[in-house]
């Protein structure tokens, strides 16, 4: 029997060599900006939509992988096997999950296809797809690698800070309960992926204490395996904190890594262009 | 609502005259009159008990606030036929309880609280039982404050109680153990500046201390024959969560409102409003009048009202729900209120529109008004918790004197309650944007303490008299300046005490300062202090919030 095939979207942020190592697919996303669509594909940074997107928050509009194109994905993955791991952005933020759902059940009888939701975005998601990826390459049935994403999905963390809240706040994607919005003082929100789910955490007024917020979050952890910070790939303010919560981090854990990459265009239609996160994973 | 109480010395008199036999027995009905009698010399004295406030700050005042808890217990017995005393001991303890406002409307329920504990099952009390009664009622203050600070009320209370005890081992006369009591007290509070520096620096005696004399002393007056009479018009026109249930039938609306304005003619309000309704209450002056009415047409005085000058404090609440709230509290069933599981309630205590925003903003469930002038009692305190559709409740304060009446609703609510102890609005709402939704409420109690801790309070207002203190010799109308609670800068112009302490408190080592402006600033006035504050600190970011407190020019923080 042929090895499990893993199938994605773009938000995943895998290098290059490896999608080709463990041929896993990975599907663009389209996202509106203004009047024009935009499909982003592995590798585009989409810096000038970061840019379009901070002229005018009501411009960016929510995300989601068609049908049809998954559709295509499993039909072109059907020749090769018969077993299909799709891992797609939280449901919560996207449509993709509910998409490959539809697609998939035209392939019952000819195909195993198991669509998860990831319940994280970006790296998260991606660190899920790679464990996934490695464990297929080992011949590991369908069902096994189901239940090894599921043990590691509540082991990521994601907390980031805004700038700005009406990105969140007009997708939809931030609880009415939150009572954010409105607020007449000047706050920064402290925000947590919880469930795939956007909720706030915190409110913070001072760039000290947003600082100490994300360090705190890191450092109370027991374990870490890995851990990842999400900046915007243009210039901002919270940018402006990077290095500083890098050396606190680094003299809290000293033995850690922090590593930085670019948030992608279309987590940037839910956090907007200006934002700062950091995910984690404890491990199992 | 006055009420007149005449007491002629009769069958059921709790003390001896000074021609007759001594009383050796004090029932429910004696108590009740005697509680009668201190809470008539505690009105008068209220203002001189006020003057007695240390802070020169105007603040929810010492004699008012014991005043307003007085009235609350009273108003549990005044139409009470009881006879047994430990029933109407139980009766004031719980009045008071209710009615606390401020730290020594506390104490005093407290002090109530431990007397009506040793009379609990007793029909009448002699000196042996009042004196063991007045002990346990020292004790029980002591208990209630974290931590114990003698030259107070609690000093008084204590000492008076040793007194009671003494003169009750060689006395079986009533009259004559008060007598003691009352001697003792009176000196107790004569030594309060020896025990405590900032009353002897301020020259003043404890003013909560005072208080617990002066009602001491209303009691042994008409335990010797004197008459007196109740006021009640304080508390009624205080107290804005009073219920009033009288029958069955008639419910309407409770509308009350506060008209502003210009020569305002309270007789004549006063008749128009009781024609509008039953129970009318008008109380006021010629520039603001408190209304208080229930009526089927809620518009109706509040269209006259609002012809007469402007309107605040409107509040109108259904009175059929009011009445079954009421039965239901009666009946000790909890209300049952639709829960979020899992979410944080928080109640906070507010001065003025702005900042009620402010918090309402940040999400607070419910505001209390109330704050430096108006310290709100633990009943309403407690209405506000119950209020709250969760379970767990955070309550800040954001004033020193409310702390303990916001203890207070702990013991009163089935809710888990936690107290963040704030004692400003700043600390309050950096308090509020603390609350993590994530962590429960013993976690964020903490979280939030710390972040109170964390922020520099300024406060700008007008000395209410004058006083030597801290070093500092205020005169009254001056502006001051308090630095986290602490007197510590005055002047003229409340804009130049304002860029003052910004300097003590060193602003330049801080991120963002916030200015929330009083309701007698007006905005260009805000704007210019923020002008030259942006100036003077370019690199701190300066927000101005219409705050719209009382009494204080400026609330200002920096963090």
């Amino acid at each position: 029997m042929a090895n499990v095939r893993i199938v994605t979207d773009v938000t995943a942020n895998l290098d290059p060599g490896l999608v080709e190592q463990f041929k896993i697919t990975v599907l663009p996303i389209e996202i509106r900006v203004g009047d024009a669509l935009h499909v982003i594909g592995p590798g585009e940074a989409g810096e000038d939509l970061f840019e379009q997107m901070a002229e005018d928050p009501a411009q960016s509009s929510s995300v989601t992988i068609p049908a049809s194109v998954f559709h295509r994905a499993f039909t072109e993955l059907c020749r090769q096997t018969e077993q299909i791991l799709v891992i797609v952005t939280s449901s919560k933020l996207s449509g993709a999950f509910e998409q490959a759902r539809i697609a998939s059940q035209a392939f019952l009888g000819r195909c195993r296809i198991v669509v998860l939701d990831s319940m994280s975005v970006s790296w998260g998601l991606g660190l899920m797809v790679r464990a996934a990826a490695r464990a297929a390459s080992r011949s590991l049935l369908l069902d096994e690698i189901v239940r090894m994403v599921r043990g590691i999905l509540p082991h990521i963390y994601f907390v980031f800070l805004v700038e700005r809240l009406d990105y969140l706040e007009k997708g939809g994607r931030l609880g009415a309960a939150q009572a954010l919005l409105g607020t007449m003082l000047r706050i920064k929100p402290l925000l947590l992926m919880e469930d795939g789910e956007i909720v706030s955490l915190e409110k913070v007024r001072t760039r000290s204490a947003a600082l100490e917020k994300l360090v705190d979050f890191v450092t109370e952890f027991a374990t870490i395996e890995e851990v990842m910070i999400l900046k915007s790939p243009v210039d901002s303010e919270l940018n402006g904190l990077i290095p500083e919560l890098k050396e606190l981090l680094k003299q809290a854990l000293p033995r850690q890594q922090f590593e930085t990459i670019d948030y992608d265009p279309i987590l940037a239609t839910h956090l907007g262009p200006e934002a700062l996160g950091i995910i984690v994973y404890e491990g199992l | 609502m006055t009420e007149h109480e005449t007491t002629a010395v009769g069958g059921n008199e709790p003390s001896s005259t000074r021609h007759g036999a001594p009383t050796q027995y004090c029932d429910g009905r004696g108590l009740k009159r005697l509680i009668g009698a201190g809470l008539a010399w505690l009105e008068r004295h209220q203002q001189a008990i006020n003057a007695l406030n240390v802070y020169p700050v105007p603040d929810g005042d010492t004699g008012t606030n014991m005043l307003l808890t007085m009235q609350s217990a009273y108003q549990e017995i005044q139409d009470s036929p009881e006879d047994e005393v430990g029933i109407i001991a139980q009766k004031v303890a719980h009045g008071a309880l209710m009615g606390a406002r401020g730290n020594s409307g506390v104490i005093l329920s407290q002090i109530f609280r431990g007397f009506a504990r040793t009379l609990d099952g007793i029909e009448a009390f002699d000196t042996v039982v009042l004196a063991a009664a007045l002990r346990e009622a020292a004790a029980t203050a002591y208990k209630g404050v974290i931590k114990p600070v003698e030259g107070t009320i609690l000093t008084v209370a204590r000492e008076a109680a040793e007194a009671a005890v003494g003169a009750a081992a060689s006395s079986d006369d009533l009259g004559y153990v008060l007598a003691q009591v009352v001697r003792e007290a009176r000196e107790s509070v004569t030594r309060t500046p020896s025990l405590l520096p900032v009353l002897a620096e301020a020259g003043v005696v404890d003013a909560g201390g005072q208080g617990l004399h002066i009602i001491l002393e209303g009691m042994l007056r008409y335990s010797r024959g004197e008459q007196y009479t109740v006021d009640n018009e304080l508390a009624a026109a205080m107290d804005l969560h009073d219920l009033h249930v009288e029958g069955e039938e008639g419910y309407g609306y409770d509308v009350q409102f506060i008209i502003q304005g210009e020569r305002l003619d309270v007789e004549k309000i006063r008749e128009t409003i009781a024609a509008m309704g039953d129970s009318a209450l008008v109380v006021g002056d010629s520039r603001a009048v408190k209304v208080h009415v229930h009526t089927p047409e809620p518009g109706t005085p509040i269209n006259y009202g609002a012809g007469l000058g402007s309107l605040s404090r409107v509040t109108i609440e259904n009175m059929q729900e009011q009445y079954q709230e009421f039965i239901l509290s009666k009946a000790q069933k909890p209300v049952v209120q639709p829960e979020h599981p899992g979410r944080i309630g928080t109640v906070v205590v507010a001065p003025g529109p702005g900042l009620t925003s402010v918090f309402e903003s940040l999400g607070a469930s419910s505001v209390v008004s109330g704050g430096q002038t108006m310290n709100p009692s633990t009943e309403e305190l407690l209405h506000a918790v119950e209020r709250v559709a969760s379970n767990d409740v955070i309550v800040l304060p954001n004033n020193k004197n409310i702390i303990l009446a916001a203890e207070q609703t702990k013991e009163l609510s089935e809710k888990n309650i936690e107290v963040v102890p704030t004692i400003s609005v700043p600390q309050g709402i950096a308090a509020l944007l603390a609350l993590n939704y994530q962590a429960d409420v013993e976690a964020n109690a903490r979280i939030m303490a710390e972040a109170a801790e964390h922020i520099e309070t300024i406060e700008i207002t007008r000395a209410v008299r004058s006083v030597q203190i801290n070093g500092m010799s205020v005169e009254e109308g001056e502006v001051i300046g308090l630095i986290n609670g602490t007197l510590k800068l005055k002047g003229t112009a409340a804009t130049e005490v304002a860029l003052d302490a910004l300097g003590e408190v060193h602003a330049e080592d801080y991120e963002i300062i916030t200015i929330y402006y009083g309701e007698m600033v007006t905005h260009d006035q805000a704007e210019q202090l923020s002008e030259e504050t942006s100036e003077r600190y370019p690199e701190q970011e300066t927000e101005v919030i219409d705050g719209g407190q009382p009494h204080y020019y400026f609330i200002m923080s920096v963090e």
